[in-house]
This record gives structure tokens, C-alpha cells and sequence, in this order.
């Protein structure tokens, strides 16, 4: 049998050897193979085979392979030149087109950067993942609530016997207090925690030692709050707290991100402390039935939440005495994930309001964006028909295909760039703007990889959604067609354009008629009758020693004396604030087993009068009427439940008081406006703490009056800052929220209205530009300017109305589900919608008029002589 | 530019091509060269000096003819060129009359 050469090697010589070389070496290493056959053996002779082979992996021998280098750097340059050219030889599109692109980019810019930020809401903390509160679900008759307040013993309790827990701590909820370093009080808004809070929660220490929460007179400070009220060197100073005790601060921390649970926590004091203020407050703690702490739970690294819950579910109702079991707790744990936007029950059942509000937004700017990216496509494509000649020149150029394309998304990128470049800058520029608006402290994430990887991303399919229509369906024409003048884009590539328009318009819309019924809502809620006089009175807390031990009758003596005040009362809570809530009240003729919640304020005798009540019934307290110590006053809703007749009724307090109706109160807004309000009652009792009320005297100079009042409150109390607040502004700021979502919502639908305006601007001014020649002739042959006008604008009104009829359904939808969150809501009204439509169409043909009536006064000699 | 100096190894398989003649082909002159000198070396490193030598000017080539052992295949002939055989001599002349001026070896050369 004859031995023939390794094929695998001759394959690999003729892989690699120029081809012209290969007849004469594959014939000397075959004659060499056969004669080492011959002399030696196969072996040797295919070894020598393949050292052959290598030994030609020689320069000279190797094929040159073919590296003809496209000069694709080159063209690219070219075809960003052109397009730089073609930006300016149609300054007006690109205008447009660069504006409208850049203003949907920045909203979506500030939109995101908003949403991202709700989103990493407490994120910063090391174990966010294993933290979680304590909350509580109960019952109140009908009404089932949820609570984060616990009671001390909780904490403890928790961590002995729930193994799943590495942590359990109680602490405080945040709390304002004096904090008074050289004589220059200053309003401090503090926590008590325990040692381990600092664990839990990672806290960063910039000086100091954390371990200082073990002591009972040491503070820890955050680093904004030390260097604002001590010192760039605060560690070791002491100030006066409360006005009562020294305090050393022993630490100061990094402060809490603002996107954090803590934001607002400015100091952390030891629980220790709290308990050695006096008996009651060591007492508490030991206290299941105190509901007025919050509890925080560290979970262990691999136990799972639920499990953790299943065990802690039942321990209030064990642990606590009948009354805490007659609101039947059932215990759950919160993890830190939903503090922020799913922390609210409603029925037992999580209420999205918040996360919504947050998807909303980011729907908004979602179409905000696409808004502008269809005005770029459908101005890019309107142009593109004009293009088609350069096509057809460069495709009888020798023009590849693939190199047209590149041509168009090149160009596409470019402009794309340009915009993203200032969609940035005006978002960079309105942050602080955004920043108010929204009540955050968003910074630009410039060196985020994220947002750099998702700009890229962005900018990538922005530019190749674009630029893909000319990109594609312009590279395909046929050029002769193209350059013999035959050529017409057909009509149905005008449907999608229109199309797009519908779809921009009707989005626009319907975010207007949303603006329109949040301030609606707003307005209604804002004209709902308070039952409190709001203008002239403002109040002041009492937070100091020496303030709350001051003798209440001489100190409004000394008041009334200035001649400013009308007016003067002292309260537990102020009245536009919260009020405390029992279901342990009892009168005569209750079912034992209806137990209705009622909001309870105990006040001074002047409080109604100072405050302005309106009553439908009984009389106001009065210092004539001994018996007025144990009176109350209620509202409607309050009185309903007591039955018919409540004047002279009695109730019974839990303290084993028995209290008379005195009174029947109109109801008040005493939550929140948008919400159904609730039985509340308002009983006498001189507390030491609280806040005192102040009714100025009619005309009376506000300047000073206030002067007047801290003069005097500071003759009973040296260190108390006066610090005070007027009814109606405090009572405004329950609209905040909502005047906050007008205020978005009115930003993003001007934007996206003048994003669809600059639109059809181009639009209509490219449909004018195109049929310039007839309407020359139709000029030429007696066409009146309004006969012009009508047949360059009848397309876009069809567009208009069509998106309309869309837009009007839709938005009541929408607006209609977005109203059912609240309780207390206003119709959405006809007229808003018929004043949405006409000024929407108005605005819109007195747009796409401008560019008509342009095209309809033009001068048919100019127009037909051109060619 | 053309390299015209001859390297030790070039002047070897030059002059071999000029031994060999009508055989001299890349497999023949390697294998000449191991005859010669008793030094072993591959056909692509005698080919690689073949073609440089034809770059240089010195040699000349064409397809010969074709032979069975080769699979069919024709074999690249090579054949001196005016210039080569000049550059051999020039290199010999050169060289002798080195040895010429070494006293050591004057006697004996004659």
C-alpha cells in the first residue's frame, strides 16, 4: 500500500502558503516524504512531514492576506460633515427638532433621576435588607388601622424570644427640642435610641465615640447640626437641654442621606436619659400598654422575614391587658424596602398611593420623551423625501447600501448627541428649581456608572429609532427612479407620520385635563368649610422647664395687657395638629361592644373662643360655670354617636373622670382636607406641656404683636426661643402634597404641549414648504388666501379632532381613578373638558395657521419662478 | 533597495545551484546541501534563500518539468544568473586576495 503524506499537514501548507508557491512545494516536501519513506520509515517520513510544513511558515511563503483597508474613519468623517451641513443649511428644522429632542430628554432626565431617588429611598444604610419595623394592625369598631407605635417592652421581648432577631430596639419618635449652647437656643429635632440603634443602622461616626448612648448625659450630634449650633470642634462641649439638664456631646456623626428614614434627625440621645427624666417616663418602660414608641428589628442574615412575623404576630395581644386586646393587635414586620413608599394600611390592606405618585411621574416622563422622539422622527422622515435625489446621486457613485445607512444613523447619532448634550445642561441648570419643587436634594449622579450606561443606551436607541426610517427606506430606492424625478414617496408612509401626530396630541391632552382636575381637586378641598378661625391666630409650643410650670392665668393676663391679642388659650395640641385618640370612652345607653375611635385635645377654657368655633349647639366653656372643670365640647360626627339630645350627656374617661357635654361643635378639618374627618371631642385640662394659642386683635400690627408676645415670654422663661407659627400657613401646608403634584403636572404637560406645538409646527411648515408650486398656480388661477389656508390646515384639523376624541374619554379615566384615592373629592366638571378641547384646537391651528397663512401670502411669481 | 552582498549560506546554495544545473530545485539543493557539508536543512529555509537570492537578482526561475514521485506536480527550476555567476566570482576574487595578504599562508598557497 503506498503511504501518502498527513493530510492534515498538507491542508495546513495549503492554509497558509501563497498559492503560487504551492505547485512546487507541495511537489518537493511529497518527493522528500516518499524518498524518507523509502530510506527510513512512514514515521519518520510524516514527522519530517510536518517539520517540512512548519519550517515554511516563513515570511516569503505566507499568503498576504488581504487587508484592502476600508476607509470607513474617512467616509464617517465625511458623512458627520455632511450632516453638520445639512444641520444648517435647515436651521429652522434643526432647531425644532434639537429643542423639541432636547426639552423631552431633559424632563425625562429630571423624571428619572426623581424616580431613582424615591427609589433608593434608605438604601444607604449597611443592612437595609435585614432591617424592619414593628407595625401593628387594629381595630376601632369598624375601622381597622395600622400603627408603627409600640410599647417599650416590645423591644426587649422581641429579642429574647424571637430567635430569627439579631436585634430588637425601641426608640422614641423624632421630637423637637431646645438645645441651648451660650445662651442661643436653637430647635433641635432629636431621637432617643438605644446603644445598639448605632449598629443597626450603621451609623458613621466623624468624632466621638458611638458607645456614648450608653451614658444617660451624652449626645451625639450630626455633623450639620454640630457645626451650625457649636463648632467645627463640638466633642466635649455641653449645652442645656429643654432648658432642665446639661448635656456633653460625646460623638458626632456623618449626617443621614437625605433620601433616608432619619433625614430629619439631627441628634440622638441616650434612652437612658429618657428614662431618668422623671417617674413616668420610667415607668413606661415597662409599660405594655404604652403605645408611643417605635420598634426596629435587625434581621438574621439567613431567617426570613415571614417567619420572624409569624412569631411576633400575637405577642402585643398576649403580652397587653384587656383594653390592648379589645383593638385585637395583630403584629407585622415592615421591611426597610417599604418604609418609604409602602408604609400606609388602610383596612389592613397596603394603600400604593405613594408608589403610584412615583410610577405616575415616571409614566409622564416616559411619554414626555416620547413625545419629543416622534416630533424627530417625523420631522426626519418629512425631510428625508427631499434626500432622495442625494441617494440616488451617491448610490450611481458606487454607494453601497450599508454605507447609506450608516450615512443616515450617523447623522441621526449626531443630532441625538447634540441634544442629549443640552437636554443635560437644562436639566443640570432647573435641578435646584426641581429641586424645591419636589422637596429633595438630588444631585447629578455624574460619575454614576449607572446613569453614564444608561445615557449611552439611550442616546443608542434614540438615535437609531430615528434615524432608522430614512436610514432604511431611503437606502433602498431605486436611483434611477429617484433622479428621473418619478419618484413619490407613497401615501402610505404618510399614515404612520399622522399616526404619531394622533397618538403626540391625545397625550398631550390628556396630561392637561389631569393638571386641570388636580387643581380642581385642590380648589375643593381648599374651599372646604375649616370650622377654625385660620386668619390672626398663631401659636408657640411650650418645650422648656421654666415655660410649662408658668402660672397660665397670669401669663394671658400679661398677654391681654399688650393690647394686641384678643385672645389667648393653652392646648395639648395645637389646632391644626394631631390630636390623641381613645376607644375607651363610655356614656350612657353604649353597646359594650362598639368601641368608635375618638380624637381627644384637652385645652384651656379659652380655647374655643380664641380659636373661633362655630357651634350648632350648647354653649362654649366658661369660668362662670364651676362644673366646667370636668366639660366637654364635641363635634357633629361626635354627637351623632352619643345619641339624640347630647347637651348634659355624660361620658365617662378610662381615668375614671365623668365629663358633661357642654357643647356641639360644627365639624373641622382636623386631618387632612382630602379625608373624611372623624369624632373628636375637646375637654378641659391645664397640662403643662403644650402649645399656646394667640388671637391677635383685629387691625392690630402683626410686627408688633409678635414683639409683644415674646417679650413677655421671655420674662417667664429666659430660655425659651420664640419660635411661632400662624394658623393658616400650618393649615396650608396640609396641601403641600397635592399643590406639589399640580405643580409637577402643570411643568410636564406645558412641556409636552409645546413639545407637540413645536411638532406640528415643523410639520405644517414642511407640508407648506412642499406644496409651494401649487399653491402658486392655485394662487395664479384665483385661489382666495382663506381658500389657501383651509386646504393647508383641513388635514391637520382632522388630526386634531381625532386625537381629541381619544384624548377626552381617556382622560376622564384616568383623572377619575386618580381622584378615587381621596376621601373628600371634588366632580370632575364638563366645562374643564370643552375649555381643554377649544383651547387645545385654538392653540393648535393658530400653529399649524402661522405656517399657512405664510404659505398663502407668498407671492405665486417668487414661488413659480423658481426652479 | 536590493541587497547584493552574499551572505555565507546564500553563496553556498548559489554555487550548488550551479553544481546541480538542470536539477536544481528547492528538495535537490537541500538535499545536496546536507550531502555537501554534511549539515541538515529544512526545504523551507532553502527556499526562503532561493527566493531571496531571486529577489537579489542572482538567480533565475521557471516550471520544469512534472514527475510521479512529485504526485504530478512540476518543480521550480533555478538557474544562475549573468549577476550571480559575477557576484560568485567577485566573492572568490575578493577572498583570495585576502588570503593572499596573510603572510602565514603565502608559502603554501602557490
Amino acid at each position: 500500500m503506498k503511504q501518502r503524506p498527513p493530510a492534515a499537514a498538507q491542508k495546513l501548507l495549503q492554509r497558509f502558503l501563497r498559492s503560487e508557491l504551492a505547485e512546487e512545494v507541495l511537489g518537493d516536501l511529497e518527493e522528500k516524504f516518499y524518498e524518507t519513506n523509502k530510506a527510513r520509515s512512514v514515521f519518520r517520513a510524516r514527522l519530517n512531514y510536518w517539520y517540512q510544513v512548519v519550517n515554511y511558515l516563513r515570511p516569503f511563503a505566507i499568503k498576504k492576506f488581504k487587508t484592502n483597508p476600508p476607509n470607513s474613519a474617512d467616509m464617517f468623517q465625511s458623512y458627520l460633515k455632511i450632516g453638520w451641513r445639512n444641520l444648517f443649511r435647515n436651521s429652522t428644522y434643526s432647531i425644532i427638532n434639537i429643542s423639541g429632542l432636547a426639552l423631552g430628554m431633559a424632563v425625562a432626565l429630571l423624571i428619572g433621576l426623581w424616580v431613582f431617588d424615591e427609589l433608593s429611598f434608605n438604601t444607604s444604610f449597611k443592612n437595609h435588607s435585614r432591617i424592619a419595623a414593628v407595625y401593628h394592625h387594629i381595630e376601632f369598631g369598624e375601622d381597622k388601622l395600622t400603627i408603627g407605635d409600640v410599647s417599650p417592652p416590645m423591644g426587649p421581648e422581641l429579642k429574647a424570644t424571637i430567635a430569627e432577631l439579631d436585634e430588637a430596639t425601641i426608640t422614641t419618635w423624632p421630637k423637637e427640642h431646645i438645645v441651648d449652647y451660650e445662651n442661643a437656643p436653637a430647635t433641635i429635632t432629636g431621637l432617643f435610641v438605644e446603644p445598639v440603634f448605632a449598629e443597626i443602622f450603621s451609623l458613621e461616626m466623624y468624632a466621638g465615640s458611638a458607645t456614648a448612648l450608653k451614658e444617660i448625659h451624652s449626645v451625639l450630634l450630626s455633623q450639620s447640626t454640630a457645626e451650625k449650633i457649636i463648632g467645627s470642634d463640638a466633642i466635649g462641649k455641653t449645652f442645656r437641654l429643654n432648658n432642665r439638664d446639661n448635656m456633653l456631646v460625646a460623638g458626632v456623626y456623618k449626617d443621614f442621606p437625605a433620601n433616608s428614614e432619619f433625614a430629619n434627625v439631627q441628634m440622638l440621645l441616650p434612652m437612658n436619659y429618657y428614662i431618668a427624666i422623671d417617674e413616668g417616663t420610667a415607668q413606661q418602660m415597662t409599660n405594655w400598654e404604652d403605645l408611643n414608641f417605635q420598634c426596629f428589628v435587625l434581621l438574621n442574615e439567613t431567617a426570613s422575614l415571614a417567619s420572624a412575623e409569624a412569631k411576633m404576630k400575637s405577642l402585643l395581644f398576649t403580652m397587653g391587658s384587656n383594653d390592648i386586646k379589645a383593638i385585637k393587635p395583630e403584629g407585622l414586620l415592615l421591611p426597610m424596602s417599604r418604609w418609604h413608599l409602602y408604609n400606609e394600611y388602610k383596612n389592613g390592606v397596603p394603600v400604593e398611593t405613594k408608589a403610584n405618585l412615583i410610577w405616575m411621574f415616571g409614566m409622564v416622563g416616559v411619554f414626555v420623551l416620547l413625545l419629543a422622539c416622534i416630533n424627530f422622527m417625523n420631522l426626519s422622515t418629512a425631510r428625508s423625501e427631499r434626500r432622495a435625489r442625494e441617494v440616488g446621486v451617491r448610490k450611481v457613485m458606487g454607494s453601497v447600501r450599508s454605507q447609506l445607512v450608516n450615512q443616515f444613523l450617523s447623522e441621526s447619532l449626531l443630532v441625538v448627541v447634540a441634544a442629549f448634550g443640552i437636554a443635560l445642561m437644562l436639566a443640570w441648570f432647573s435641578l435646584p428649581w426641581f429641586n424645591t419643587l419636589t422637596a429633595k436634594q438630588i444631585t447629578f449622579p455624574w460619575n454614576n456608572l449607572y446613569f453614564i450606561a444608561t445615557s449611552i443606551l439611550f442616546i443608542a436607541i434614540t438615535s437609531l429609532l430615528a434615524g432608522s426610517y430614512p436610514a432604511f427606506y431611503l437606502s433602498g430606492f431605486n436611483p434611477v427612479k429617484v433622479l428621473k424625478g418619478t419618484f413619490k414617496t407613497g401615501e402610505w408612509i404618510k399614515r404612520p407620520r399622522q399616526a404619531l401626530v394622533v397618538f403626540q396630541f391625545s397625550v398631550s391632552v390628556i396630561l392637561v385635563l389631569c393638571t386641570g382636575v388636580v387643581f380642581q381637586q385642590i380648589q375643593h378641598a381648599k374651599n372646604r368649610p375649616v370650622g377654625f378661625l385660620r386668619e390672626g391666630v398663631f401659636f408657640v409650643a411650650i418645650r422648656t422647664h421654666d415655660l410649662s410650670l408658668a402660672n397660665y392665668n397670669s401669663l394671658r393676663t400679661d398677654v391681654l395687657a399688650t393690647g394686641y391679642i384678643q385672645n389667648m388659650a393653652k392646648s395639648f395640641f395645637p389646632i391644626t395638629g394631631s390630636m390623641s385618640a381613645d376607644a375607651s370612652l363610655t356614656w350612657q345607653g353604649k353597646d359594650p361592644a362598639f368601641r368608635p375611635l375618638i380624637a381627644l385635645n384637652s385645652c384651656s377654657h379659652d380655647f374655643p373662643s380664641t380659636n373661633g368655633f362655630e357651634f350648632v349647639a350648647g354653649r362654649d366653656f366658661s369660668r362662670a360655670f364651676s362644673t366646667d372643670s370636668t366639660a366637654v365640647i364635641v363635634n357633629e360626627m361626635a354627637a351623632k354617636l352619643f345619641g339624640d339630645d347630647v347637651i348634659g350627656k355624660k361620658i365617662n374617661f378610662a381615668s375614671g373622670i365623668e365629663r358633661e357635654i357642654v357643647g356641639v361643635i360644627k365639624d373641622q378639618v382636623r386631618w387632612s382636607p382630602f379625608t373624611n374627618q372623624s369624632p373628636h371631642m375637646y375637654f378641659i385640662k391645664y397640662e403643662e406641656y403644650g402649645f399656646l394659642t394667640f388671637r391677635l386683635v383685629e387691625g392690630a400690627s402683626v410686627q408688633a404683636a409678635l414683639t409683644a408676645v415674646k417679650e413677655i415670654l421671655k420674662k417667664y422663661d429666659q430660655a425659651a426661643p420664640f419660635e411661632y407659627k400662624f394658623v393658616d400657613e400650618d393649615y396650608g401646608r396640609l396641601f403641600h402634597n397635592e399643590e406639589r403634584i399640580g405643580k409637577l403636572a402643570t411643568v410636564f404637560a406645558t412641556l409636552a404641549i409645546v413639545i407637540s406645538g413645536i411638532g406640528l409646527l415643523g410639520l405644517s411648515a414642511f407640508a407648506a414648504s412642499q406644496r409651494t408650486k401649487e399653491i402658486g398656480i392655485r394662487k395664479v388661477l384665483g385661489a382666495s388666501v382663506f381658500q389657501v389656508w383651509k386646504l393647508l390646515s383641513q388635514d391637520f384639523l382632522k388630526l386634531i379632532l381625532l386625537a381629541l376624541l381619544a384624548a377626552l374619554p381617556l382622560g376622564y379615566y384616568l383623572a377619575d381613578s386618580w381622584l378615587t384615592q381621596y376621601e373628600y373629592r371634588t366632580e370632575i366638571s364638563w366645562w374643564l373638558f370643552a375649555v381643554v378641547a377649544i383651547a387645545a384646537v385654538i392653540l393648535m391651528m393658530l400653529t399649524v395657521s402661522h405656517q399657512s397663512l405664510k404659505a398663502a401670502n407668498t407671492n405665486p411669481v417668487k414661488t413659480l419662478r423658481a426652479e | 533597495m536590493i541587497e547584493t552582498r552574499l551572505g555565507e549560506f546564500e553563496e553556498v546554495i548559489l554555487l550548488l545551484v550551479g553544481i546541480l544545473g538542470e536539477g536544481a530545485y528547492a528538495y535537490r539543493i537541500a538535499e545536496e546541501f546536507k550531502g555537501q557539508t554534511g549539515r541538515s536543512v529544512s526545504i523551507g529555509a532553502t527556499h526562503s534563500t532561493l527566493d531571496r537570492l531571486q529577489t537579489k537578482g542572482f538567480l533565475k526561475s521557471e516550471m520544469g518539468n512534472a514527475t510521479a514521485e512529485r504526485g504530478g506536480r512540476r518543480k521550480r527550476i533555478f538557474t544562475i544568473t549573468a549577476l550571480g555567476k559575477r557576484v560568485l566570482r567577485e566573492s572568490r576574487d575578493f577572498k583570495v586576495s585576502l588570503w593572499e595578504q596573510y603572510p602565514a599562508f603565502k608559502v603554501n598557497i602557490v
